[in-house]
């Protein structure tokens, strides 16, 4: 799936959601938690828009839900990323690159 | 396919449960989290709920997105358990090949048939013509005493001057001319046209223009307009022929166009179109019809109407010109109808007994396949067992009769694609764009859907069947005895219904085949073998005399008369059998009054004093022509017994006076009659005889010859051999008298004969090869359920016969099994094909549609079908080991 440049305030959100699952199934509040850890609380994931994301993911069958245990014992809907969920990954990371090397000669060298 | 995701599984949560778990959860987690951050619980909680926002907003946008996430899964989930389903089935195809190519072979007859005749179907009457809107193009016709006839140049004249309704009128008339080439002249069907013919029709000419209102006047009219056939033919297709020159009738044409393909179908393959020039003599001519007209109804203007205006105007033409006008009115019809008509209906009987023998294939399919889940029923329990839904079964079944149905079409459309040419060569001629009959796109179309609709009527009742009881219960007996489907009762329905429809098929069949055979057998009149028939025009431009072309042809005939082979030869201005054209001429006896109501209307033969030797006509009274018949002596005429009682029904007419062709009330110039010959079926076997008379050629007034448009058949009989050894003879002795002057039409009466019957023979032959296909395909329906009966009693067949049954008890038990359902179809066929005899009167000769005999024969053939298709598998019965059958189960 191709982006234009518009889109990757948006799209940032589920890239990095694919990048955390890429290290195992998570729930929903762990995927949060480690995508503010891991950006130094740089990037807030609100959960107005978290959990939007990874539904339309689902459908889209980038990401496939199972029940898990939760840390509080008590039942948990868990994320794991699927095959067609790490190519995009692959694709987006590639993207991304290109982009902010783009963003990045304007910026800096200009 | 993607792969099952383990949600279809094993999740299956109502998405609200879902969605609360999810978020309360995550509240959860928040408010430790932040407890652990050094807030208090109720603090930490408050802090949670608040960056969460509004909790059912979002509750109801997740479920919103997880109700449309389902949806999509839903469907991804159909399509790949279909694609399991149809992977499945065609591994089971492969797995039973017999099974496979039974079903597969069943379904292609079925198919391919439809398929090919819903082409020609599709190409003769439901493909719209090429022009404009086609409801607006009209042929209109002159009426005459409840008949329909052409229009004299006059009183075309006289309707197009003063109807308003049509825009335009025009006119048009066949002619056959001289093309004139290097090598050997060439005979072509000319339409000659008033300028506004193309203007009816609103087709633009595909290369070059066609000719103006200026060209079409006399003298004027030297210009020509090529049909794409004889540009193809004769040009090849050369872009540069526009201004070239054409020799038609030893004149000089321009040629100013070429006309599309699609205009064949409106000129009737007319190989040209020339203008037809009328001169004022002509447009002053009310009483020689000989012209067809076409018209484009005016806008807003409805057919009612026109036909309303054609009539009153027509009152006002027999007014204004009550001499030949007398009866006289006109009307019109859709030019698309008129041309199609007689086709549509034949064609759709046709196309209802190719469906009816398509749904007796399906049915075939439909029991073999029942067949096969009453041996799988045991597997169907199993995954009844494991969980699968009725549904669930019902689409495996679906899938696999999807798979034999796809094979089948494609096989059938293959043997349509090969079977189509044949079929359009098989065709008699003259059956309208029938060459244009081709796979097209609506045709594969309407194939694909008769695929899906044979895939329903096989798959859903034996799936439907099967599952219509607890398949649970399969499990618990080990053997399995079948659900609803499998008992006897809805397979004998099967062959019932199947019985039914053959008959029906089987019927009409038998009324064409009898239809064909009495038309074969009718005697025409005359000797037709031994007689070859050519035709011979002489141009108009170099033979401008009546007597310059009486002597040419009177030479001819003596120069073939003189070849040592030529036992007779005669000329006739329209022989029987041969072209559909002919004279007509109004005549009145001796003593009724000389006026249009005491016409009799005949058709007129202008023939050479050895005529009726050529046909071997046997003279009835009275004597034939002789050479003392001359123009200064009597004036003689030969009728035919139709003539002779509608003339003279009071006693003989020899040595009565008729007056015909030539003169007037005052001066009627009477034809002595001489002879009275036997009557001929001159439009062929299928016909009545009808008032006919003979003058001889020597004695017809000079105009005739206009009538004749200096064309006359040249009939010869050989000595010895065949007649068709004599086309060599009259080709040298036309080619001496004038090598640019062609024969055509060279034929032997035989040949002529054969080509009038030759619709009668080609439907008989359609139906009986659609009868054959549906016999067989029921005979293997009736074997496949005895077959079937017998293997699953074998055990009951098997202590019957340790009782002591005699094996043609046993036998005659089995058979009637198959019987009783072949006869109750058979009552109810019958009853059908009564109903539906009435499509077919227009196609019988000298057979009812109700006949009996053809009935009583359809009977005996299903029962005897029947019978063999049930002994074979029945004699199998009673070779069953009582011991073995007994041991087994």
């Amino acid at each position: 799936m191709s982006r234009n440049p518009v889109d990757y305030l948006h799209g940032t959100l589920e890239t990095l959601i694919l990048k955390t699952l890429a290290r195992g199934p998570l729930h929903g509040y762990a995927v949060a938690r480690w995508i503010e850890n891991a950006t130094g609380e740089a990037f807030p994931v609100e959960e107005g828009s978290l959990y939007p994301a990874l539904y339309r993911m689902e459908k889209r069958g980038w990401v496939e839900a199972e029940w898990g245990v939760s840390e509080l014992g008590r039942r948990a809907k868990l994320y794991r990323l699927t095959r067609t969920g790490r190519a995009q990954l692959a694709h987006d990371t590639e993207a991304w690159r290109t982009f902010a090397a783009a963003v990045t000669r304007v910026l800096v060298k200009a | 396919m993607p792969r099952r995701s383990l949600r279809s599984w094993l999740w299956r949560v109502p998405v609200e449960d879902e969605v609360r778990d999810e978020l309360s959860l995550h509240l959860d987690l928040l408010t430790r989290d932040l407890t652990d951050g050094g807030l208090s619980p109720a603090d930490a909680r408050r802090e949670a709920e608040r960056r969460l926002g509004d909790p059912r907003r979002m509750a109801a946008q997740l479920e919103r997105l997880g109700a449309d996430r389902d949806r999509t899964f839903a469907v991804r989930e159909w399509l790949s358990d279909l694609w399991t389903d149809i992977r499945f089935a065609v591994r089971q195809a492969g797995r039973q090949p017999g099974f496979t190519a039974s079903v597969v072979l069943t379904l292609a007859l079925g198919l391919g048939a439809t398929t090919a005749i819903f082409s020609v179907v599709h190409a003769v009457v439901l493909a719209p013509f090429p022009f404009a809107e086609p409801d607006r193009v009209l042929r209109v016709y002159t009426t005459w005493h409840e008949g329909r006839t052409n229009t004299s140049a006059g009183n075309f004249d006289y309707l197009r001057q003063r109807v308003t309704s049509l825009t335009p009128l025009a006119a048009s008339s066949f002619t056959s001319l001289n093309l004139a080439t290097d090598t050997e002249p060439e005979r072509v069907v000319a339409l000659r046209t008033t300028a506004d013919y193309f203007q009816v029709f609103g087709v633009p000419p595909a290369l070059g223009r066609v000719y103006t209102r200026d060209e079409d006047q006399p003298g004027r009219n030297g210009v020509v307009v090529l049909s794409h056939g004889l540009w193809q033919r004769r040009f090849g297709g050369r872009q540069d022929v526009l201004n070239t020159t054409l020799t038609l009738n030893g004149e000089l044409h321009q040629i100013v166009g070429v006309m599309p393909p699609a205009f064949a179908a409106v000129v009737d393959g007319a190989d040209l179109l020339v203008p037809i020039g009328f001169t004022a003599e002509r447009l002053a001519m009310y009483d020689e019809h000989y012209l067809d007209m076409v018209a484009r109804r005016a806008p807003g203007v409805s057919q009612e109407q026109v036909n309303d205006e054609l009539a009153r105007v027509s009152d006002g033409l027999q007014r204004d010109h009550p001499q030949y006008n007398v009866d006289r009115g006109a009307t019109s019809e859709r030019f698309d109808h008129n041309v199609v008509g007689a086709y549509r209906l034949r064609l759709f009987v046709l196309l209802g007994a190719v469906a009816l023998v398509l749904v007796i294939a399906c049915g075939n399919a439909a029991n073999l396949l029942l067949a096969r889940l009453a041996a799988r029923s045991r597997e169907l329990s199993i995954r009844a067992a494991l969980g699968a839904g009725r549904g669930r079964i019902v689409r495996q079944v679906l899938a696999e009769s999807l798979v034999l149905t796809t094979l089948g079409a494609l096989l059938g459309v293959m043997a349509a694609w090969w079977a189509l040419p044949l079929l359009i060569a098989a065709a008699p001629e003259g059956v309208p764009r029938l060459s244009d009959a081709t796979l097209n796109l609506t045709v594969l179309s309407t194939a694909a859907a008769l695929a899906v609709a044979s895939t329903l009527i096989v798959g859903v009742l034996p799936s439907w069947l099967a599952t219509s009881h607890d398949l649970r219960g399969e499990l618990g007996d080990g053997k399995g005895t079948g659900g609803a489907a499998l008992r006897p009762r809805v397979r004998q329905t099967l062959i019932a219904v199947q019985s039914a429809l053959i008959v029906v098929v089987l019927s009409a069949a038998a009324l064409l085949v009898r239809s064909a055979i009495n038309l074969d057998r009718v005697p025409v009149g005359f000797e037709t073998s031994g007689i070859l028939r050519g035709r011979i025009t002489l141009p108009e431009a170099q033979y401008r005399t009546p007597d310059a072309v009486r002597a040419w042809f009177s030479v001819l005939e003596q120069r073939i008369a003189a070849d040592a082979n030529v036992a007779h030869v005669a000329l006739d201005s329209q022989a029987p059998l041969v072209g559909s054209g002919g004279g007509s001429n109004g005549l009145i006896p001796e003593g009724r009054p000389l006026r249009m109501e005491s016409i009799i209307n005949s058709r007129s033969h202008f023939v050479s004093a050895d005529y009726f030797s050529v046909l071997q006509l046997p003279l009835r009274e009275g004597r034939a022509f002789a050479a003392t018949d001359v123009r200064s002596s009597p004036l003689v005429m030969i009728v035919n017994e139709t003539l002779a009682r509608q003339a003279f029904p009071d006693g003989s007419p020899l040595g009565k006076r008729i007056t015909c062709c030539e003169g007037g009330p005052d001066d009627p110039r009477w034809k002595i009659i001489v002879g009275v010959v036997a009557d001929v079926r001159s439009r062929g076997p299928g016909t009545e005889p009808v008032p006919e008379f003979y003058l001889p050629l020597s004695q017809v007034p000079p105009q005739t010859w206009g009538w004749m448009r200096n064309t006359l058949d040249v009939l010869v009989r050989p000595r010895a051999g065949e007649p068709a050894a004599l086309a060599g003879v009259i080709r040298r002795a036309v080619g001496a008298l004038d090598p640019a002057v062609p024969v055509y039409a060279l034929r032997t009466m035989d040949d002529g004969l054969r080509g009038s019957t030759a619709q009668a023979r080609f439907n008989s032959l359609l139906m009986a090869l659609l009868a054959g296909a549906g016999l067989l395909l029921a005979a293997l329906g009736i074997y496949s359920v005895i077959a079937w009966l017998v293997a699953q009693r074998t055990r009951e067949i098997g202590i019957r016969m340790a009782l002591g049954a005699s094996p043609r008890r046993l036998v005659g038990q089995v058979v009637g099994h198959g019987l009783l359902p072949v006869a109750i179809g058979l009552v109810i066929g019958l009853g059908g094909a009564l109903l539906s005899g009435r499509w077919l009167e227009g196609q019988l000769f000298g057979v009812a549609s109700g006949d009996p005999l053809s009935l009583l024969v359809v009977i005996v053939i299903l029962l005897t079908t029947a019978v063999i298709a049930s002994l074979i598998p029945a004699r199998r019965a009673t070779r069953i080991d009582p011991a073995q059958a007994l041991h087994d189960s």
